[in-house]
């Protein structure tokens, strides 16, 4: 209790309280805006953290990283622009309804999904942060292929009615990721001896340009056809969600942030699987599926509460076994390191406060990012008052600096339009962009695990069956594939029976 | 009337800008008048120091060093970038070994002569780590278990052609078990869980990954593949001690600009950083992170860079990786 | 069928992507070092064949009599042509020139520019106060909250540059 009496008060020192609310933040403002991400965030703290004490620049960095996490979704549900790869499922329905005038409920919806799922996964922490270590690595290479797999299987809940055209998505969003250095070999791939483009494509530039590029198009072709989109937004408030909305979404929640917590364990997974696995489940197993994708409530609740559970799921192995997940915590290892806080195993038996102080800044950087995007929900929605063209203009301009800062690379500019203009064009042709960002996402993990499960059973394919945990991924998978199939023949016999009795009808008055 | 305040606060600071410009360029006086790019070529511990050496030698200099990272590619990005800047000490890369491996590799065109060097700063020791549970109490121990049974040892690296690739088959083939050895590539710091997990039998690696699970008991640590030990592991042998005759890698990091930068810059630079190498900050985190600070002027740097490639040369067209 | 006739453009396109595909990877990956490992060049081409394959089944499913099932619920958006090409061509064009601007000029001139032009030649608003407000505002607030605030790294530029 010594213990948690010092953490408690190098929390409550007002220079450590200063700097959990300033990265949180200065998180929230680069997980909002589109082509900044709080790994960005994260490496311009660090520096700054150096000079700090350790209670301060540990409360910085956790604040930043739980911002940056949270913002995502601010501009995916005013903008349809996802801040961060993990909002890119918020999207979906948030802002289907900014489009429907509830802007504000859903931005009030996803500050409290987002605490929820923060919350809950840091108690989970707490409280078996041990088990979960020792579960989580016992997933190795073939338990995450099949994990991950299953994470595609998605596709078939966001592919609209045609499969086909979604895995063609899909596939388009691997082909992408495999551009570039191979990590494993150490050889070049698809960049025909032209050393820049070793660089491959980044996802975030690929996100980018997938939803602001033709998000930019469409605006200036309302503005042609003088249709913009117009939004009464001083009607819009920061509207949270009844009482009643809360208590059916509760069990969602729940649910959701428990599936967050337990990805986000698993190391090299993280943020994006959990929210549109979190999605599908949502749309899977309510009661009105058809209005997924339309603005419904509880389509922003899900991956919210899924991906702000990710945070703590991903403090998990961070601090137990000092591995990092994600580029992320992988600057908040160093961080830590320079400031003598070694993870690893010992860290709970050596450095109880700081664990204790670990927690306690957690739970301050979550009140705070609550506290701040509910009374900012006023502030956010008054962008939708700026003309849509000039919003344009100013989203342009965001698009070319954040995608240049990610790697300093003016390449990165140019394969962020070339990849809007792609992704338009495949949109007019009815494919659908979302499978796509989740091949981007999970391509490389999918890859990675399969080839190293091969090469460590010596050439042996029968090592993907060896293990039960991914049988019965394998099963859900085929499981939620068939189903869709199921579906979509009773779906196409229907229109078919519907067409001839037409055809008949037809003939029989003739 | 507030907007016409507005905004002619913002044109007058615009004027401003225009006029501080106009002054940068007139003064023009002493190297450097402008930020220092200092291109970082890697993530995580990498660019951990990278930023705080950038940090340190800012205090030493008229004007900052700036970290800029520019991932990607094993480094060949950046060391591109950076070569095809001018050559007037406004650009650095924060380099390492990586220089060697890339050319080699193929992915690069040029090799380490299209660098000046400016100073060595950092030396990092990979470590060979099995589980405890293994009952390998030493280098013998493993080669010897090894030799005698069939199946093969599987050894967690970071990838095919890395350095710790590179540092394993040199190890392996001194202890006459290079044709029993199974690579896994992991990389982003993955193999000790892997390890922790038996799903891989020894893992090369950076020793700040092991040290953790080592005082937890879960790992032990073999050897460190320097000919010295290293201060973070004092009791741990150097794998030449154990058994692997002269074997001697370490990772150097350093500072090196274009290829043609005036003598009086790099000096400049190099001064800079020996400062910054020096100072208290620095030789903290080197503790704390797990490295050694470890300065080395131009061209004593330079003479390693090429020795350690011919090194790295030869090894490598002995594993067939060299392209 | 308008949805028929864009379906067998596509397919076609794809078609040929991916037999280029194929055909890069094939020449310029190499193959597994030895058996026991899939190697660098097996995932890209098993999903260059699958690219493919899935072409081709749009490609039948388009010449089938009654192609219920491959129409998607959602209506073709009735856009003009002419505005359609228009707002792509000034997207696209406007964002190419900002990268190259922001290459060769940095980035204070860069935006400012590009914010002029969008504003004024693109969108045809010519109110001096706007484009001059919106060029210099955004150019000096991006430069005063991100570059100097928030330390985010601008580009300079390669041949002239104000602070940035």
């Amino acid at each position: 209790m010594d213990a948690f009496a010092s953490a408690l008060g190098a929390v409550s020192d007002p220079f450590t309280l200063l700097a959990i609310v300033t990265g949180a933040i200065i998180g929230i403002v680069f997980g909002s805006v589109p082509g900044l991400t709080y790994s960005m965030a994260l490496a311009l703290v660090l520096p700054i953290t150096f000079k700090f004490d350790t209670s301060a620049a540990v409360g910085m960095l956790l604040g930043t990283y739980i911002g940056g996490m949270t913002g995502g979704s601010v501009s995916a549900i005013l903008l349809g622009i996802p801040g961060t790869p993990s909002a890119a499922a918020t999207v979906l329905d948030g802002y289907k309804m900014t489009r429907n005038g509830r802007a504000g409920l859903a931005l009030g919806g996803a500050v409290l999904a987002s605490g929820f799922g923060g919350v809950f996964s840091l108690l989970v922490m707490i409280v078996s942060v041990d088990l979960v270590a020792r579960l989580a690595i016992q997933f190795g290479p073939v338990e995450i292929f099949a994990l991950v797999l299953f994470g595609l299987s998605t596709i078939c809940g966001l592919a609209g009615k045609s499969l086909v055209r979604g895995m063609i998505a899909g596939v388009i969003g691997l082909l992408l990721m495999t551009i570039g250095l191979d990590d494993m070999d150490g050889v070049a791939r698809m960049t025909f001896g032209w050393t820049p483009l070793l660089q491959g494509v980044d996802l975030l530039v690929a996100m980018v340009g997938l939803f602001a590029v033709p998000q930019i198009m469409k605006t200036l072709i309302d503005y042609k056809l003088d249709r913009a989109f117009r939004l009464n937004a001083s009607g819009v408030r920061s509207e949270l969600p009844t009482f009643r909305q809360l208590r059916n979404s509760f069990w969602l929640m729940f649910r959701c942030s428990a599936l967050g917590t337990a990805v986000g364990s698993i190391p090299g997974t993280g943020g994006p699987i959990a929210a549109f696995l979190a999605y599908d489940h949502a749309k899977r197993f309510s009661k009105e599926p058809q209005r997924f994708g339309k603005g419904k409530l509880d389509g922003v609740m899900a991956p919210e509460s899924a991906n702000n559970a990710v945070t703590g799921g991903a403090m998990i192995p961070l601090l137990s076994l000092g591995i990092p997940g994600d580029p992320a915590t992988a600057v908040m290892l160093g961080g830590f390191l320079i400031h003598g806080l070694v993870p690893g195993p010992m860290l709970f038996t050596t450095n109880k406060p700081e664990v204790y102080l670990i927690y306690l800044a957690i739970f301050v950087a979550y009140v705070t990012v609550v506290v701040f995007q509910y009374f900012g929900i006023r502030g956010f929605v008054k962008l939708l008052k700026v003309p849509p063209h000039l919003m344009a203009v100013g989203i342009l301009i965001m698009c070319g600096v954040g995608t240049f800062a990610i790697r300093n690379s003016f390449l990165d500019v140019y394969m962020m339009v070339g990849v809007g203009l792609i992704g338009y064009l495949l949109m007019r042709a009815r494919i659908p962009i979302t499978p796509i960002i989740l091949g981007l996402v999970l391509g490389p993990t999918l890859e990675r695990e399969f080839r190293t499960a091969v090469i460590m059973s010596e050439g042996s394919f029968g090592v993907f069956f060896s293990s039960t945990t991914a049988v019965i991924f394998y099963a859900l998978t085929i499981g939620v594939i068939g189903f869709h199939f199921y579906g979509q023949m009773r779906d196409a016999k229907k229109t078919r029976d519907a067409a001839n009795s037409k055809k008949a009808q037809q003939q029989g008055a003739n | 009337m507030t907007k016409m305040t507005l905004k002619s606060v913002l044109l007058g600071a615009t004027a401003s800008v225009f006029l501080l410009a106009g002054l940068n360029v007139q003064a023009r006086a002493e190297f450097p008048e402008k930020p220092v790019e200092m291109t970082v070529l890697f993530g995580g511990t990498a660019q951990t120091i990278g930023q705080l050496l950038a940090d340190l030698m800012s205090k030493n200099m008229a004007n900052s060093v700036v970290a800029v990272s520019r991932t990607g590619g094993g480094g060949a990005v950046g060391y591109s970038h950076v070569q095809s800047t001018p050559a007037d000490g406004y650009n650095m890369v924060w380099n390492s070994n990586s220089v060697s491996t890339s050319h080699y590799r193929g992915n690069m065109k040029f090799n380490y002569e299209a660098f000046t060097p400016i100073a060595r700063v950092s030396v990092e020791t990979p470590a060979l780590a099995v589980s405890a549970d293994s009952g390998w109490k030493s280098l013998e121990d493993m080669a010897k278990a090894v030799k005698a049974g069939d199946s093969k040892l599987k050894v967690g690296i970071s990838g095919n052609g890395s350095f710790t690739h590179l540092t394993s088959a040199a190890l392996f083939d001194k202890m006459g078990i290079a044709d029993k050895v199974v690579y896994v590539p992991y990389g982003k710091g993955k193999a000790p869980v892997e390890l922790l997990a038996k799903r891989v039998d020894a893992a090369v690696q950076w020793p700040g990954q092991f040290i953790p699970h080592q005082q937890a008991g879960k790992l032990s640590i073999l050897c460190v593949t320097g000919k010295d030990r290293i201060p973070q592991l004092k009791d741990t042998p150097s794998c030449a001690e154990a058994g692997a005759t002269d074997l001697n890698i370490t990772m150097w990091r350093g500072l090196a600009a274009p290829a043609g930068t005036p003598a009086d810059v790099v000096a400049k630079l190099q001064d800079a950083a020996k400062a910054a190498i020096a100072s208290d900050e620095f030789q903290s985190a080197a503790d704390k992170i797990g490295f050694e600070a470890s300065f080395l002027p131009a061209d004593e740097f330079g003479s390693l860079i090429a020795s350690d490639d011919a090194a790295i040369s030869e090894l490598m067209g002995k594993l067939g990786l060299k392209k | 069928m308008a949805s028929r006739r864009s379906d067998i453009i596509l397919s076609t396109i794809l078609l040929l992507v991916s037999a280029l595909w194929c055909w890069g990877v094939v020449t310029t990956i190499p193959g597994a070092e030895d058996g026991s490992r899939l190697g660098a060049r097996g995932f890209p081409l098993g999903l260059g064949l699958l690219l493919g394959g899935l072409s081709l089944i749009i490609l039948l499913q388009s010449f089938r009599p009654t192609p219920a099932d491959t129409i998607d619920g959602e209506a073709p958006p009735d856009i003009s042509r002419g505005a359609e090409l228009w707002a792509v061509a000034a997207t696209v064009g406007l964002l190419v020139g900002y990268a190259a601007l922001l290459e060769y000029t940095g980035f204070m001139i860069a935006t400012a520019l590009v914010v002029a032009a969008a504003v004024g030649p693109v969108l045809g608003i010519w109110r001096p106060r706007l484009i001059l407000g919106m060029s210099i505002g955004l150019s000096l607030g991006i430069y005063l909250i991100f570059g100097k605030l928030l330390g985010v790294y601008l580009p300079y530029g390669k041949l002239i540059n104000l602070a940035f």
